[in-house]
């Protein structure tokens, strides 16, 4: 069971958008999260050899490597298996969404958000991962 | 030990004291052993023993008697009675008797072990010595060192057939063969530096002229410039000898060349005897290599051992037996028929097993082959005959079944018989005129006869006749092969019957075709031009799909590439109104909230084009699956209730009882529609409530209401509304929000799923939304449903 209060959390944030990266961060960080950001797929990795976090949240169109091949590669990393990636993605058409799920990302939050609902899909996320 | 040493030492006393002369010489006369009695009688018992006895002891004359009786030891004799003559140390003369045998040491003869008894001076002849000299059947003699017989006795001339005299006193080479003249001289100089006994072959002539090999064995002594001999007659030896050696190379011949593999094995299962055959099949062409070597050696563990049994059944059986083996040959298996037989030795014991075997795996094959030719025959569909041309009136001798179905006549009934049976009386076809003149010249014909049925049905018979010839090209038999081809013969008649009347038609058929070339022609350019058009068409239709994935490629990455700055500009906004960046005066948040709500507007406003541009560009699919309509009202309520509530207004749905809970359609595009035009009522109500109603339409549709009390439509723009960019006021734009193309997107959605819309409004009061939509019941679910729902 993930704890529920941000307190506790690591959180890696992976988007090459420095702006997006800026509202996340302050976000989580504010209310209390240890926040680690990397602007693509490589960093995000390079991070991931350093530490583990509670959880992620990838970009998926980003220079150098995208969230998809990052997602592929993390998932392969035995220690990753227990922390959730959840896709923080401006591809909000129809069918985006089932496309991120059946890939295996445990969540989705379309950009742009408004804080109450990301939080509440993190929220859930922990809540409904390893369920 | 000690006691064998003490047996050596009693055997040698013992010795000593018998009253015999003992003595062991070797070959070439060297003394190897003398006992007491021997020394005291020879006195030497003060001097030493010579080396030599043949040279030193024996008397000169008795020396080809003492070689002639040693020969015959020497060779097979296990011992022989001796007189002889020898010198003692002071030259006294002493006439020694007894036997002499062979001394083996370590199984090979060195030499020999005489044991004398002394007879003395008194009793000693010169006759005795001439007697035995005379009587021996060996030739004996003595040469001088010049070549010269000095003396013969009588076997001589008995072997040579020239009276003695006039064979002592002449040079020895005078008898001797011309071509081994050269040879013997050789060996008469070298026979001067020898004193040991030496041996030699070469051939003498007889007084008759013929030839005679004659064996020596001879000693020299240089003191007395004198050779010793004893010379054997050995002619008739060679002869057999040669004869045997002869019969070797026939019997080897014969095995080499008899086309069998042949090899005879001891009872050890070795091989003692190969033919070149055997070599070449099972080993690499060495006979003598594989002599020796056992079946295991030389084929499989497996092979060697049922070869091995079937040894011991010939040996058990002590007869001759046939069996096939198997046998590695050529890097194949082939079959071998062999012959084994036990071969007995004189006293009847066997001592080796022979095996002659043939290979037989081509007969096999050829077997095989004929085999499956007389089945061929056997079943032809073609009726086959065969006639003898050596008998008289060339009878059939067999008929297949194929012929007996043809002709209706048995084999019983034909064979024996000439086939001219098959004519019966029409005798007169130029047919069978044909058949005598080919039969006459021995050449084979083809023909098609009229013949009879046994039951003197009438069939056209297609004869093949063939002559068959023997190795001396005489003519033996006649070979026929029959087909009925009376079906064929009479539709060729009606064919050709029909063939008159079609010309005449094609005639007319011509003019006719003619026409329709023309017309053809014309259809053809048509068709041409028109596949032109299709092609284009192809084309074109290719071009606008790729256009279309341009289009939604292009689409796909506006969403993407608009959302991402609003994300920033939502995200900031929030984050300052949150107070995560300290606090904001009234004016601030005022601002703010402004910018929060303009981008709201905007990301409307973007949802709604693309949507929009995805249903232009065709792109906007509509995914058909089955789903809970009550769950879905339930899905809409939940999303709408906030918006509706922050106005004060009510939410009211209403749902139909008689409508099916499971149905068929698209839920997502529903769903957007009935949001939308949720929203679209919020927006232009301000006081009432707003209500969505589910109703039953006929068997075949259903009706999605959305009812508020709004500001109302006036009923000139309730046609427009429908269209991009419209609303009711544009100036209530500012004041409500929107962007217009809401109830476009619903329209077309509407439509696209097969449905209709139309709008009931009054100023002042509200306006109604009714979208009509085809009802598809998922019957099945609906079933499942109901019995659960009813226990």
């Amino acid at each position: 069971m993930i704890s529920q209060d941000i307190n506790q959390w690591t959180v890696l944030i992976v988007d090459d958008e420095p702006d997006n990266l800026g509202v996340a961060q302050k976000v989580l960080s504010f209310n209390g999260a240890d926040v680690h950001i990397a602007r693509n797929g490589l960093e995000g990795l390079a991070v991931l050899e350093r530490l583990k976090p509670t959880f992620i949240l990838l970009d998926l169109s980003m220079p150098e490597m995208d969230g998809w091949e990052m997602f592929t590669k993390a998932r392969s990393i035995e220690t990753m298996d227990d922390v959730p990636i959840i896709a923080l993605t401006a591809h909000a058409m129809a069918g985006d969404r089932e496309r991120v799920v059946e890939a295996g990302f445990d969540g989705y939050i379309p950009k742009p958000f408004r804080i109450d609902s990301f939080l509440e899909e993190i929220h859930n996320c922990l809540n409904n991962f390893g369920n | 030990m000690k006691s064998f040493q003490n047996a050596g030492t009693i055997a040698l006393s013992i010795l000593n004291k018998l009253d015999y002369l003992v003595q062991v010489i070797d070959f070439d006369g060297q003394i190897l052993f003398f006992n007491e009695k021997y020394q005291q009688e020879l006195q030497y018992d003060t001097v030493e023993m010579p080396q030599n006895w043949l040279r030193e002891i024996l008397k000169a004359d008795y020396v080809p008697l003492y070689l002639a009786t040693t020969q015959l030891l020497h060779e097979d004799d296990d011992a022989a009675e001796i007189l002889l003559e020898v010198m003692t140390n002071d030259g006294q003369t002493r006439i020694l008797q007894g036997e002499i045998k062979p001394y083996i040491d370590a199984g090979v003869r060195i030499g020999y072990m005489a044991m004398f008894h002394k007879l003395g001076q008194q009793t000693a002849s010169n006759n005795q010595y001439q007697r035995m000299f005379n009587m021996s059947v060996d030739m004996l003699g003595i040469a001088t060192f010049e070549g010269i017989f000095e003396t013969l006795n009588p076997a001589w001339e008995t072997t040579l057939g020239y009276p003695l005299d006039e064979m002592i006193g002449q040079p020895f080479i005078k008898f001797v063969h011309p071509d081994d003249v050269e040879q013997t001289v050789e060996e008469s100089k070298k026979s001067t530096q020898f004193d040991t006994i030496q041996t030699f072959e070469n051939r003498y002539i007889h007084q008759d002229g013929s030839l005679r090999w004659i064996s020596w064995h001879y000693i020299s002594n240089s003191t007395l410039r004198k050779t010793y001999f004893v010379a054997r007659d050995i002619t008739e030896q060679r002869r057999q000898r040669q004869l045997l050696h002869e019969a070797k190379e026939q019997l080897q011949a014969i095995l080499d060349n008899s086309g069998t593999v042949i090899g005879l094995k001891d009872l050890h299962g070795r091989y003692i005897l190969v033919n070149q055959e055997f070599a070449d099949r099972f080993g690499s062409g060495d006979k003598i290599a594989l002599l020796g070597k056992t079946d295991a050696d030389i084929f499989s563990e497996d092979i060697a051992n049922y070869l091995t049994e079937n040894d011991e059944k010939v040996l058990h059986s002590m007869s001759a037996e046939q069996f096939e083996e198997e046998l590695p040959a050529d890097g194949q298996t082939n079959t071998f028929l062999t012959t084994k037989f036990p071969l007995l030795d004189a006293q009847g014991e066997p001592y080796s097993v022979c095996m002659i075997g043939k290979d037989i795996t081509y007969r096999k094959i050829t077997e095989i082959q004929l085999s499956l030719r007389n089945q061929a025959i056997e079943h032809s569909p073609s009726a086959i005959s065969i006639a003898d041309a050596r008998l008289v009136d060339m009878p059939l001798i067999y008929i297949n079944p194929a012929f007996e179905q043809t002709t209706g006549y048995s084999a019983l009934d034909v064979i024996g018989r000439n086939c001219r049976f098959l004519q019966g009386t029409d005798r007169d076809q130029p047919e069978i005129e044909e058949i005598r003149t080919a039969l006459k010249n021995e050449q084979p014909v083809s023909v098609i006869i009229r013949n009879y049925h046994k039951d003197g049905t009438m069939f056209y018979n297609e004869l093949r006749l063939a002559p068959i010839h023997n190795e001396n090209n005489i003519l033996t038999h006649y070979v026929g092969i029959s087909s009925d081809v009376t079906e064929r013969i009479l539709t060729e008649e009606k064919i050709q019957a029909q063939n008159q009347a079609l010309v005449r038609a094609n005639q007319d058929l011509a003019i006719a075709r003619q026409a329709a070339e023309e017309a053809t022609r014309r259809v053809r350019e048509k068709n041409e031009a028109l596949m032109t058009v299709n092609q284009e068409l192809a084309l074109a239709r290719k071009q606008a799909e790729d256009a279309t994935n341009l289009k939604s490629q292009f689409l796909a990455t506006m969403s993407h590439e608009l959302r991402t700055p609003l994300n920033a500009i939502i995200g900031y906004t929030e984050i300052q109104l949150a107070g995560m960046t300290g606090d904001l005066t009234e004016e601030q948040t005022d601002y703010q909230q402004r910018v929060l709500a303009n981008a709201d507007h905007l990301l409307e406003l973007i949802n709604d084009i693309l949507d929009l541009s995805k249903i232009e560009a065709g792109r906007m699919e509509i995914v058909n699956k089955v789903y809970n309509l009550p769950q879905w009202i339930s899905d809409i309520e939940t999303q709408v209730r906030v918006v509706v509530e922050e106005k004060g207004l009510e939410f009211k749905s209403d749902y139909d009882e008689r409508m099916p809970e499971i149905i068929i359609g698209d839920p997502a595009r529903t769903k957007q529609i009935a949001i939308n035009l949720i929203s679209n009522a919020a927006k232009f109500t301000n006081e009432g409530h707003i209500r969505l109603q589910i109703r039953k339409h006929g068997n075949d549709a259903w009706k999605l209401i959305i009812e508020d009390t709004g500001i109302g439509i006036p009923s000139h723009l309730q046609e427009t509304i429908f269209e991009e960019f419209r609303q009711v006021d544009s100036s209530s734009q500012r004041k409500v929000g929107g962007t217009g193309l809401g109830l476009s997107i619903v329209r077309k959605l509407t439509l696209m799923m097969g449905g209709t819309i139309r709008v009931a409004s009054q100023v002042g009061k509200g306006s109604t939304f009714t979208i009509i939509l085809p009802l598809i019941v998922d019957n099945v679910s609906n079933k499942a449903m109901k019995s659960t729902t009813e226990e």
